[in-house]
C-alpha cells in the first residue's frame, strides 16, 4: 500500500505542475487518491488467484520493487529541489493539521457509510468465504478489486497529504521496512476500525517523540511496537478489536438458545407441481479417472419442494456445485425457467435466480444477522420484510452478531437469506444439520409453504429421509454418481434398488 | 552479460541458502520467516563488532553464530510456547513483527553506522574465458548446494527428520505420541537462525550494506522459496541461484540496469499466476 501512496504522490506533483501551485493543493490531493487508484487495482489483480502466503510475499515483492522503480526515477522536484506550496489559508503547521484532520473525518466516514452497503458486506463475506460470496450474488472479482482501489485512493490521499507536510518527497520517504512497520502497528492497534487506525496514527507519531523527549532512543518505539503486535495476536485482538468486544457484550443482548422454528398454522401436504422449471440433461462431472456424476438428467418443476437423497458419496454435493456454476467443467445443459445457466459463473447463476445455501458454515462472522440477509437479498429490504423472513424461519433478530450465533441458527440464517433474495429456484444442501429432530420436523413444514409464499421451487438435499418425507413431493434418489430412482418419497424409499444402494446387498436381500 | 550473471551467483547463492531456511521453516514449523535475515544480520554484527574490539576472526564469527542461534531460539520459543496451535498466517504476521524488532535492537546495539566487514572469501577463485569467479559465488552456490541435499537426507533419512515432519503435519498429534513439539520448533529456529548468519558472514563484506538491507535480504529469499512453492528444497535453490543470475545480468543491460532488483519479481509472478492459474476459489469445495 505503501507502493500506492508513493504513486498518488507522484502524481501530486505532476498536477502540482498543471494546475499551477500553491492553490491547487486542495485539489491535487484528490487527484492523488484518483490517480493511486489504477495502481490498487493492479495490485489487486494477482489476489484474484493468489491467497495466503503466497500473496502475502508477493506484496512485500511488490513493495520492494516500487521501491527499486522510484529510487531510479524519482519524484519530480527533487533534483532540482522544487517544493510543493501550500495555499495561504494552510499556510501555518497548525493548519495544515487541521486540514489533514478534516480530510481524515471525511474519508473515514465514506469508508464507514461504504461499508455498511452492499459492496461493504461484500468485502466481509470475501474475506469470510468466496464461494459464499459468489453463492450470493456477488463477483468476488469485483468485491476484491474495488476493496484494493478504494484502500487505493485512500492511500493516494495520504501521499498526497505528506507532499503538502514536508514540501519535498524523496524514495526514502517510502521504503519496505516503513511499510512492515506501519503493518506492525496496524495490527497492534486494529486498523479494521476507523478508531483503531486513528490510534495506530497516534501510536506512530506520538510514541516515538515521547522517547526522542526522553532522550532515549526512538528504537525503543519499534521494539514497542513488536512487542505490541506479538501480544494483539497472541491474544488474537487487538487493543480496538478488545474495546469493540467489550461495548457489545455490555449492550443487553438476548438470551441464546431462543431459536426456534416456528410451526406452521396447520400441517399442509407438500406442493407438488407440473410446469418445468429447472431442467438438467446429460450432466456430468469427472474427476480425473473418477466420474462423480454420469449422464444426470433432472427436473425440478415449478411451485414445489423436491428431495435429492443419497448415500454418503453419491454425489449430491457434487451436483449442487455443477448446478450453482462452481464447476465449470460439467458437461451437459442446465437451464432454469427456459434460460440456458451453461456458460454463466456462480454469481450469475444466482443473480439469474438459482440460489444454493453450504453444507459447511460459510455465514460471514463479522456480519449482523439483518446487514448478512440484506447483503445476500441483493435488494433493497425494509425492516418489516426482514424480521418477517426471520420469524418464518426462527432465526436470531436482526441485530445480532452472527459470530454470537450456534452452527444450527446459522443454517436457518442461510436458508432465510437465500429465500430473501426471491430466487426462482433455491437448492439446500442439508439445511437440518444441527438441529435438533422437532426443530427439523418444524422446517420441513416450513419449507412446504415457501412455493407459495416466496414463490420459489425448493430442491433439498437430505440425509433426514422422515424429514424429506415430511416436506417433498417428490425425490430423486442419487447413487454413484447416477439417477437410480424419482418419485414420491414413499414410494422410492420403498423400492429394493434404493435401500441396497444405502444399505448394502446383504441388508436389502434379506 | 555472462560475466554479470556469473557475478550475480554470489546474491542468488545467498537468496538461494536463504530460502532453504524459509522453505524448512515454513514445511515444518508452518511459518514464513521474513525475519530470518534479520536474524542472521544480528550474528553478521555481532562478528563485526568483537573484532573491532580486536577479536581474531574464528572466534569473532562462531560468537556471532552463537548470538544468532541464541536469538533464533529465544523467538522460537515464544513461537511454540504462545503460538503452538496458530496457523501459518498469523505465524508469517508475527515474523514480521520479530523483523521490525530485531532491526530496531540490532541499531540500539550496533548503531548505524556502517561497520567494516572482515571476511574470508573476498578474492576471486579463477578466472576462465575472462570471466572471474569470486570464492564467495562458488562458496555460496556450492554450500546452498549442499544445504539442500543434507536437509533433504535429514528430513527424509533420520529419526529427528521424521519427528519434524509429523510435528509439521499435526503437532498436538505428534505431541500425543510424546515428540517434544517445543523443543524440536525451538531447535529448527536456531538451526535456521545459525544458517542465516552463516550465509550473511559470507555475503555481507562483500556490499555495502547496511542492517536494513541485509535484513531485507529475506524478500528475494521468498520470491525464491516461492518458485519451489515453500516445499521443494531443489526448487528453491534453483529459484534463489536463477534471480540472482537473472539480477546479475540485467546490471549489464543499460536500459534495465536500474531496475535489475524489480524486473526478476515480476517474471516470478507472472510464473506464480501461472501455475496457480486454475486456483478461482479459496476452498476446495
Amino acid at each position: 500500500m505503501r507502493a500506492v501512496v508513493r504513486g498518488g504522490r507522484r502524481l501530486d506533483r505532476r498536477a502540482a505542475e498543471r494546475l499551477g501551485r500553491p492553490r491547487g493543493l486542495l485539489l491535487w490531493v484528490v487527484a492523488g487518491g484518483v490517480a493511486a487508484t489504477p495502481f490498487g487495482v493492479l495490485i489487486g489483480l494477482p489476489a484474484l488467484r493468489l491467497r495466503g502466503i503466497h500473496l502475502a510475499v508477493v506484496t512485500l515483492g511488490f513493495a520492494a520493487a516500487s521501491e527499486v522503480v522510484i529510487a531510479a526515477v524519482n519524484f519530480p522536484g527533487v533534483d532540482t529541489f522544487e517544493q510543493v506550496g501550500r495555499p495561504g489559508f494552510l499556510a501555518t503547521d497548525r493548519q495544515y493539521f487541521v486540514y489533514a484532520g478534516l480530510l481524515f473525518v471525511v474519508a473515514a466516514f465514506g469508508v464507514e457509510l461504504l461499508s455498511r452497503t452492499r459492496m461493504g458486506a461484500a468485502w466481509r463475506a470475501v474475506r469470510f468465504s468466496e464461494r459464499a460470496t459468489a453463492a450470493a450474488g456477488t463477483s468476488v472479482a469485483r468485491a476484491k478489486l474495488s476493496a484494493f482501489a478504494l484502500s487505493a485512493f485512500v492511500a493516494g490521499l495520504a501521499g498526497g497529504l505528506l507532499a503538502g507536510q514536508v514540501g519535498m518527497v524523496t524514495a526514502q520517504n517510502f521504503q519496505t521496512i516503513g511499510s512492515l512497520a506501519l503493518f506492525v502497528v496496524a495490527v497492534m492497534a486494529g486498523s479494521e476500525y476507523v478508531g483503531g487506525a486513528l490510534f495506530g496514527g497516534l501510536l506512530m507519531t506520538f510514541v516515538p517523540e515521547i522517547f526522542r523527549r526522553l532522550e532515549i532512543s526512538q528504537d525503543w518505539a519499534n521494539i514497542l511496537f513488536a512487542v505490541g503486535a506479538v501480544q494483539a495476536l497472541s491474544q488474537g485482538t487487538s487493543i480496538s478489536d478488545g474495546i469493540a468486544r467489550r461495548v457489545r457484550t455490555r449492550r443487553p443482548v438476548p438470551e441464546p438458545g431462543e431459536r426456534k422454528v416456528a410451526a406452521g398454522e396447520a400441517r399442509r401436504e407438500p406442493p407438488s407441481g407440473d410446469v418445468p422449471l429447472l431442467k438438467v440433461e446429460g450432466l456430468g462431472i469427472r474427476f480425473g479417472q473418477i466420474a462423480a456424476l454420469k449422464d444426470v438428467d433432472l427436473v425440478v418443476p415449478e411451485g414445489t419442494v423436491m428431495g435429492l437423497i443419497g448415500p454418503n458419496g453419491a454425489g449430491k454435493s457434487t451436483l449442487t456445485d455443477a448446478l450453482s456454476g462452481f464447476l465449470p467443467s460439467a458437461t451437459g445443459s442446465v437451464t432454469l425457467a427456459g434460460e440456458t445457466l451453461n456458460e454463466r459463473p456462480a454469481h450469475r447463476r444466482a443473480g439469474a435466480g438459482l440460489r444454493r445455501t453450504f453444507q459447511q458454515d460459510r455465514v460471514p462472522t463479522s456480519l449482523t444477522v439483518g446487514a448478512y440477509l440484506r447483503f445476500a437479498a441483493g435488494r433493497r429490504v425494509e425492516r418489516a420484510e426482514l424480521d418477517e423472513a426471520c420469524s418464518f424461519l426462527g432465526c436470531p433478530t436482526a441485530d445480532r452478531y452472527v459470530a454470537d450465533l450456534d452452527v444450527g441458527s446459522r443454517r436457518l440464517l442461510e436458508v432465510t437469506a437465500a429465500l430473501l433474495a426471491r430466487p426462482k429456484l433455491v437448492v439446500l444442501d442439508e439445511p437440518a444439520a444441527g438441529l435438533a429432530r422437532a426443530e427439523s420436523m418444524a422446517l420441513a413444514d416450513r419449507l412446504t409453504e415457501v412455493p407459495e409464499r416466496y414463490g420459489a421451487s425448493v430442491l433439498l438435499i437430505e440425509h433426514d429421509l422422515d424429514m424429506v418425507r415430511r416436506a417433498c413431493a417428490t425425490a430423486v434418489v442419487l447413487d454413484f454418481g447416477e439417477v437410480i430412482a424419482a418419485g414420491p418419497p414413499a414410494e422410492i424409499l420403498a423400492r429394493p434398488e434404493v435401500a441396497r444402494a444405502y444399505l448394502g446387498d446383504e441388508v436389502a436381500l434379506a | 552479460m555472462l560475466e554479470g550473471a556469473i557475478a550475480g551467483l554470489a546474491g542468488g547463492g545467498a537468496y538461494a541458502a536463504l530460502g532453504l531456511c524459509l522453505t524448512l521453516m515454513f514445511r515444518l514449523v508452518r511459518v514464513v520467516n521474513v525475519a530470518q535475515a534479520a536474524i542472521g544480520v544480528i550474528g553478521v554484527y555481532t562478528m563485526a563488532a568483537a573484532s573491532g574490539h580486536g577479536w581474531p576472526y574464528a572466534p569473532a564469527a562462531l560468537a556471532g553464530l552463537a548470538v544468532s542461534a541464541a536469538v533464533a531460539a529465544a523467538l522460537g520459543w515464544v513461537m511454540a510456547t504462545w503460538f503452538g496451535e496458530a496457523g501459518a498466517d498469523r505465524r508469517s504476521a508475527i515474523a514480521i513483527a520479530f523483523l521490525v524488532g530485531l532491526l530496531a535492537v540490532s541499531y540500539l546495539a550496533f548503531g548505524t553506522h556502517p561497520r567494516r566487514m572482515p571476511g574470508l572469501f573476498d578474492g576471486s577463485l579463477f578466472t576462465a574465458g575472462g570471466i572471474t569467479v569470486t570464492q564467495a559465488a562458488a562458496v555460496c552456490v556450492a554450500g546452498s548446494i549442499v544445504v539442500a541435499a543434507c536437509a533433504h537426507a535429514g528430513l527424509t533419512r533420520t529419526v529427528v527428520g521424521l519427528r519434524l515432519r509429523a510435528l509439521s503435519e499435526k503437532p498436538t498429534t505428534a505431541e500425543l505420541h510424546g515428540i517434544p513439539s517445543r523443543w524440536l520448533t525451538v531447535g529448527m529456529w536456531a538451526a535456521t537462525g545459525v544458517l542465516a548468519a552463516a550465509v550473511l558472514l559470507v555475503v555481507a563484506p562483500q556490499q555495502t550494506s547496511d542492517q536494513t538491507s541485509l535484513s531485507l535480504m529475506a524478500i528475494p529469499a521468498c520470491t525464491a522459496a516461492l518458485v519451489g512453492g515453500f516445499r521443494s528444497l531443489g526448487l528453491t535453490v534453483a529459484g534463489g541461484l536463477g534471480l540472482g543470475a537473472l539480477q546479475g545480468a540485467l546490471a549489464h543491460v543499460g536500459e534495465l540496469q536500474q531496475y535489475r532488483d524489480a524486473v526478476p519479481f515480476l517474471a516470478i509472478l507472472a510464473i506464480l499466476i501461472w501455475s496457480q492459474r486454475r486456483e478461482v476459489w479459496d476452498a476446495a469445495r
